[in-house]
């Protein structure tokens, strides 16, 4: 077989795709005065919002892209796009190859039929012959890991596990592009990774695919490119590491905003309860700024606080966040402001600094009402973070040495050796 | 920027054969797993498809015992399950077909498959229900000792007939209810006004002759007098009676053919 190099001709290529949902005509009453005043093309719709807006994509041959974005960023639009189920309104494209499109799983599943008779439902609607899916059947089953269910109603499954029907079928189709929508959401952790095992292996052996996913670690670990969807646009195409860290950037902004609508809410602020914080700086053991910040070295974050009096007490907090939103540290102390203003510097010190990994993660710091409700006064800033050398690939990067030690008594002997050992003590 | 209209992407088979019995395999699975969706828990499975015309047959004869119902000359039993049998598939495939599109809409939403199947997977259906009415027609035949000749073959063309008059019909009202459903809610009722104003329960004969032609405008007409004289007076059918019947599938279907084909391209829009 011929194993094009990746320079060739992409095997899925967009150019300026834009998509409306709905039928691109409108018959209603102002539209047909104009077609009796005879005016051109009076019943074009011209919609509100675009699903898809100029989108420009292509990916070659045994890539596997990752698509990520908020709910309704229009990833399951672009899949049904490159798919052709949904015609694009403008723009043009080009699909070559035999492609399955696993956009949801149970899609035309009979709840009476047994795993295996849906099994050939589905391949008989992606024009699977009878015999491929017959020769492969044992596989599927294998697959599937459903024991005897498989052979059971499949309304009597648990709601795992009818996906994983339609991801065998899909994946054992001889299908050149695979486009794969939010599979690793269904099932569990034993057949998640399978998928894993099983994208990948189709990935080497040049299959195309495309992965949705709100699963950061597996687009991590699956994709080398990755395209960022926000509103219908490509916001980011490149490295799966700067998309990750890009959808976080923009999580981080819709959630400040947020933050800030529901929880500030300036009608408390009389002049009795006005905090302030300002002043954030990212310090090291000897209260040098860092720009870059070593998670193995002491870590101080230094913030000025100001609390009117009449305030108590509050809660002073620390928040730090992945490159991908997730919350690492949250910690939250009780200060007392006495019943005075308060004017001070508060300092968080980390002595044995934090197990951050490579990238630009957020800190806020702030102050908390003594019932840790309502929030008072926050500050937010970028922190870049860099492990020396190495890449952590977990959600922690520890601080770990690898020794060299002494040797083991005795070796592992080779397996026969050992069987043979077995058989005569059984013997 | 100048933008070209995008081409309709053709993701599936190269050659029209493929295509074809690519086509036919997805229609075959379809009607399978709606079939067995109706049937499989059902204790008398499959049998509903002879029970039902039985039934209704059954209902009509009583009726038969208290007003005056004529029926040629034949057995009534027999007249009225030959017009029952024929009405049924006519009622099966507008049925069947409306709301194929909906019920597909798992499909529709995911798989780029060629749109046309889902409705001919209903039509599918309703002709092999069909076919299963022909053993309680036959018993009757048999049970009432009644002489049928090689006439009554005209039933397989008068059944395709009547099946494609409904499709025609059929189509649009599931092209249309996939955006407003009305039409299918106004369906049942449209279903069993036609039970009693096409010749079922009785012969064309018995209309008054000045309705007549007016009543002949009923597509079903043609195909229920063809083949009660088919079958029972061993008879040509009256070609006449079909024009309305041919002039529906020579105009109807090819327009909602061509409206369904331009407009199931934007179903997945809409599930």
């Amino acid at each position: 077989m011929l194993i094009s190099p990746p320079e060739s001709n992409p095997v899925i290529s967009l150019a300026d795709i834009t998509k409306f949902y709905g039928i691109p005509y409108d018959f209603s009453g102002p539209n047909l005065l104009k077609f009796l005043q005879g005016k051109r093309g009076a019943f074009r719709r011209i919609s509100d919002r675009p699903a898809l807006k100029g989108v420009t994509l292509q990916v070659k041959k045994g890539e596997l892209l990752g698509v990520i974005g908020r709910n309704g960023a229009g990833k399951s639009t672009l899949l049904k796009v490159i798919s052709g189920v949904s015609k694009p309104n403008e723009g043009k494209m080009r699909v070559s190859g035999r492609l399955f499109p696993m956009i949801e799983l149970n899609a035309g599943m009979n709840p009476r039929f047994s795993g295996r008779e849906n099994v050939q439902l589905l391949a008989a609607i992606m024009n699977v012959g009878k015999k491929t899916i017959e020769a492969r059947m044992a596989e599927i089953e294998e697959f599937c890991d459903l024991g005897d269910h498989f052979d059971r109603p499949v309304r009597t499954y648990s709601s795992g596990m009818p996906g994983r029907l339609g991801f065998a079928v899909a994946v054992h189709a001889d299908a050149d592009i695979v486009l794969i929508d939010e599979v690793l959401a269904v099932g569990d952790v034993a057949f998640r990774n399978r998928c894993t095992a099983k994208m990948e292996e189709l990935r080497d052996s040049g299959k195309t695919l495309v992965l949705v996913s709100h699963n950061m670690q597996a687009i991590s670990t699956l994709c080398s490119r990755t395209i960022v969807l926000e509103q219908g646009e490509i916001k980011f195409n490149g490295p799966t590491a700067g998309a990750i860290q890009y959808y976080g950037d923009l999580m981080a902004a819709y959630t400040a905003r947020k933050i800030q609508r529901h929880m500030r809410r300036p009608t408390q602020e009389t002049k009795s309860d006005r905090c302030e914080v300002w002043g954030l700086k990212i310090l090291n053991g000897r209260n040098e700024e860092m720009p870059v910040v070593n998670p193995r070295k002491v870590l101080r974050v230094i913030f000025s606080v100001f609390a009117a009096d009449g305030i108590e007490e509050g809660l002073a907090f620390i928040r730090i966040e992945a490159p991908d939103s997730l919350l690492l540290v949250e910690e939250r102390v009780l200060v007392s402001f006495s019943n005075e203003e308060f004017n001070r510097r508060l300092v968080f010190e980390f002595q044995r600094g934090v197990p951050m990994k490579t990238g630009r993660h957020r800190l806020t710091v702030g102050i908390l009402d003594r019932f840790g409700e309502l929030v008072l006064a926050s500050l937010e800033h970028t922190m870049d973070v860099e492990t020396e050398g190495r890449s952590a690939h977990g959600l922690i990067a520890p601080l770990f040495k690898l020794y060299v030690s002494d040797e083991p008594k005795g070796r592992p002997r080779p397996a026969a050796e050992a069987e043979k050992t077995a058989q005569e003590a059984a013997g | 920027m100048e933008r070209q209209r995008a081409k309709t992407p053709a993701p599936m088979p190269k050659s029209a054969s493929a295509d074809f019995g690519y086509m036919a395999s997805l229609i075959f699975a379809l009607a399978k797993r709606d079939l067995t969706a109706q049937y499989r828990d059902a204790a008398f499975g499959i049998v509903w498809a002879i029970l039902k015309p039985t039934l209704f047959m059954m209902v009509f004869s009583l009726l038969k015992g208290i007003m005056r119902l004529p029926s040629e000359g034949a057995p009534y039993p027999l007249f009225s399950f030959t017009g029952v049998a024929l009405w049924l598939l006519f009622v099966s495939v507008m049925q069947g077909t409306t709301p194929s599109i909906i019920r597909n809409a798992g499909i529709i939403r995911k798989m780029p498959t060629p749109r046309i199947v889902f409705p001919l997977s209903g039509l599918t259906i309703s002709l092999s229900e069909f076919a299963f009415a022909m053993i309680p027609l036959a018993a009757l035949v048999v049970y009432f000792d009644y002489p049928v000749d090689w006439h009554a073959l005209y039933l397989i063309p008068i059944a395709l007939i009547t099946a494609a008059a409904a499709f025609a019909l059929a189509l649009p009202i599931a092209t249309i209810s996939v955006f407003k459903n009305d039409l299918m809610l106004a369906l049942p009722f449209l279903l069993q006004a036609g039970l009693f104003l096409s010749p079922i329960l009785y012969p064309l004969s018995s209309v008054p002759e000045n309705y007549r032609a007016i009543y002949a405008l009923n597509p079903m007409v043609g195909p229920l007098e063809g083949a009660r004289s088919a079958l029972l007076l061993r008879q040509e059918p009256d070609w006449l009676l079909f024009i309305p019947t041919f002039a529906m599938i020579a105009v109807a279907l090819p327009l909602s053919l061509w409206v369904y084909h331009r407009v199931s391209r934007y179903f997945a829009d809409f599930f």
